[in-house]
């Protein structure tokens, strides 16, 4: 994942480097305020750990090897903020000490693998095992979904960099300056491999190296890897923000509406189908007239033709009952699961 | 140069060449370790020789740190914005006459030739009119097309254009670093970065991280090479990424275990959180002549159309 030199043109360098200057700033600040003096050795050797960890082979399934990137097993065990400052100095090695990544593109690498990785990694950690105790299978699957997640975050971003480049990068003749595939071409190529593949390693990296510590060194691991609280969202909040989504969901009408473009594609029915193409299929015509929906569209039965802010009042007016059936369905789950365990307990 | 004997044992076994007597013997499902290791030796064998190279008298060894970072980075943000063929050969051959008269070993260019075959590889798709439409100048499979207007599949002229200028531009980008990194110490190399305004502490950080990447380059290897002697069957894929988990954990907690070293270390001898970085040396005349003449290269070769 690591773009070199020449891949990436100073638009893109440049920006990288414009973004990441605040945010190297912001994590000195945060780790100099956490580990205060003796941030100096431990960030040296997460660094170094995170070199080592990029180095191993990994066994997986199919008789092939791989490697891992570690940025979500560093910032699971040191923090997010922290694992910036590590990974961006190993990137740093890298580049300058063996070639591996590029000067120009240090700061699109560090962008990448130093802040996209583990934050996206970190946070699903901190969602999926939310309240599970140190030790426990849920926090090692937490791990691997953070590291699987937080991997194929960051190779998503790469190949919009990479693939952005023909479009904004190119000379007189329309001839692309950088890397010449388009988004059609990287964005596949790169999140089948690391959907595949490379995520699977780095899931198991992450899980099996924080199971190995909890087990063998509950103690160390505690003290690198607190227990993550339960989600404490107050419901005032939770509810105005479910709220807020709500009223924002004519948007969905309305920017269509003001760009001129047509309904989301593949989602026509059968009238729709009809006056783009002139026929319907016979077997779409026969199950499109299985079930008549109360709302259809979101809005009430016959109302094509409706003004579009009444359209978005019956947006606004699905979103919020949508949203209450399905808590009140959770609810209702919840209630029987947790009936079930009460008797199973009793009996 | 003389490298110590756990590291040439390494390296014997890594490559599977002139392993000594009694050492583990070569196994398909070792493999896999022995690559890892091979890895883990070439990084520690770059970390150790690095500092030898600069021994060697040349132009670059010769220029203080700061002028090298300062004119060879403007040399590589020019070549990374160079539009034209003839300024990207124009800045190769300015780079490959410094790496001449600097003396720098071919073999510490090598990743920069790696790095070139790669783009190779990665772009050669792109001289095809399936990608780039253009002048066909070597016909591939004449009986297939892509459109009405192009009847055959071919290698395009402005293809191999977008191939030669990728590849020069690749090339050039990374010999300049590899170049920088030759000829300049680590410890130097890093102090150099403050004229870049990097804070006195990453650079303090980078050069600990280093010192001891060569201790924990060295306990990577030792767990390999163990791990190589006493595997006699296969132990199956689970049972191996069992004992990489289980190598990588004992890692951390030797890191944890130096890092708290380190600090009582750098305590006992009056670090009181102030960073050190040392000095960096005085700007001479030739220094600024170098800057300036790296300079001037980086414009002229925006000049060619």
């Amino acid at each position: 994942m690591h773009i070199p030199d020449g891949y990436l043109g100073p638009q893109t360098y440049g920006t990288a480097y414009a973004v990441m200057v605040p945010i190297w700033t912001w994590a000195s600040r945060r780790v100099s305020r956490t580990l205060k003096m003796r941030q100096v050795p431990v960030l040296a050797m997460g660094a170094a750990f995170c070199f080592l960890v990029m180095m191993f082979n990994v066994p997986i399934p199919g008789g092939t090897t791989g490697h891992a990137v570690g940025s979500v097993l560093v910032a699971i065990l040191l923090g997010p903020w922290a694992a910036v400052l590590a990974v961006s100095l190993v990137l740093l090695v890298q580049a300058l000490l063996f070639g591996d990544g590029g000067i120009t593109s240090y700061a699109a690498n560090c962008l990448n693998m130093a802040v996209i990785m583990p934050f996206a990694g970190w946070w699903v950690f901190r969602l999926v095992g939310a309240g599970a105790p140190p030790g426990s299978k849920r926090r090692w699957l937490a791990a691997a979904v953070g590291g699987y997640v937080g991997l194929n975050a960051a190779a998503l971003s790469a190949s919009l960099m990479l693939g952005l480049q023909p479009l904004i990068a190119h000379d007189a003749a329309g001839r692309p300056l950088y890397a010449p595939f388009g988004l059609s071409v990287t964005v596949p190529v790169m999140m089948a491999e690391h959907l595949l593949l490379f995520g699977v390693v780095e899931a198991l990296i992450t899980a099996s190296v924080l199971a190995f510590l909890e087990r063998t060194e509950p103690l160390l691991a505690a003290s690198s890897a607190p227990p993550s609280p339960p989600l404490s969202m107050g419901r005032k909040r939770l509810w105005a923000g479910l709220a807020l989504l709500a009223f924002l969901t004519p948007l969905g009408i309305l920017l269509p509406w003001l760009l001129g473009s047509g309904g989301a594609w593949g989602e026509w029915g059968a009238e729709e189908l009809k006056a783009m193409t002139g026929w319907v299929p016979a077997g779409l015509a026969k199950l499109s007239e299985l079930w008549h929906a109360p709302a259809p569209d979101y809005g009430p039965p016959g109302g094509e033709g409706l003004p579009i802010l009444v359209q978005s009042v019956w947006y606004i007016l699905s979103a919020l009952t949508g949203s209450a059936l399905v808590a009140g369905l959770v609810l209702l789950v919840r209630r029987w699961l947790w009936g079930r365990k009460q008797n199973d307990a009793s009996a | 140069m003389l490298l110590p004997e756990w590291f040439t044992i390494a390296q014997h076994i890594a490559s599977d060449v002139g392993a000594p007597e009694g050492m583990a013997p070569s196994a398909p499902h070792t493999r896999w370790l022995r690559r890892a290791l091979a890895s883990l030796s070439r990084a520690a064998s770059l970390l150790m020789e690095g500092d030898h190279a600069i021994e060697r008298r040349g132009l670059l060894q010769a220029i203080n740190p700061r002028a090298k970072v300062l004119g060879l980075g403007g040399l590589m943000i020019s070549a990374s914005v160079a539009p034209s063929l003839e300024g990207l050969l124009l800045a190769c051959a300015l780079a490959a006459l410094l790496a001449l008269l600097s003396r720098v070993p071919w073999f510490r260019l090598a990743p920069a030739f790696v790095a070139s075959l790669l783009a190779t590889f990665i772009v050669l798709p792109a001289t095809l009119n399936l990608f780039t439409p253009g002048h066909p100048v070597l016909v591939l499979w004449p009986l297939r097309g892509i459109s009405p207007e192009q009847p055959a599949l071919a290698v395009t002229g402005e293809g191999l254009f977008i191939l030669a200028r990728f590849v020069l531009r690749v090339a050039l980008c990374a010999t300049l670093a590899l170049l920088l990194a030759a000829t300049t110490g680590t410890g130097r190399l890093f102090r150099s970065l403050r004229a870049l305004w990097v804070p006195r502490l990453a650079v303090m950080i980078l050069d600990l991280m280093v010192r001891y990447l060569e201790i924990l380059l060295r306990a990577a290897s030792d767990l390999h090479l163990a791990r190589i002697s006493r595997t006699v069957g296969d132990s199956g894929s689970r049972g191996d990424r069992k004992w990489v988990a289980a190598s990588m954990g004992a890692l951390y907690r030797r890191t944890r275990v130096m890092a708290e070293q380190t600090y009582r270390a750098m305590i006992a001898r009056g670090y009181s959180g102030e960073p050190a970085a040392g000095p960096q040396g005085p700007m001479r005349k030739r220094d600024w002549l170098f800057m300036v003449l790296l300079w001037i290269w980086a414009l002229v070769i925006q000049m060619p159309r």
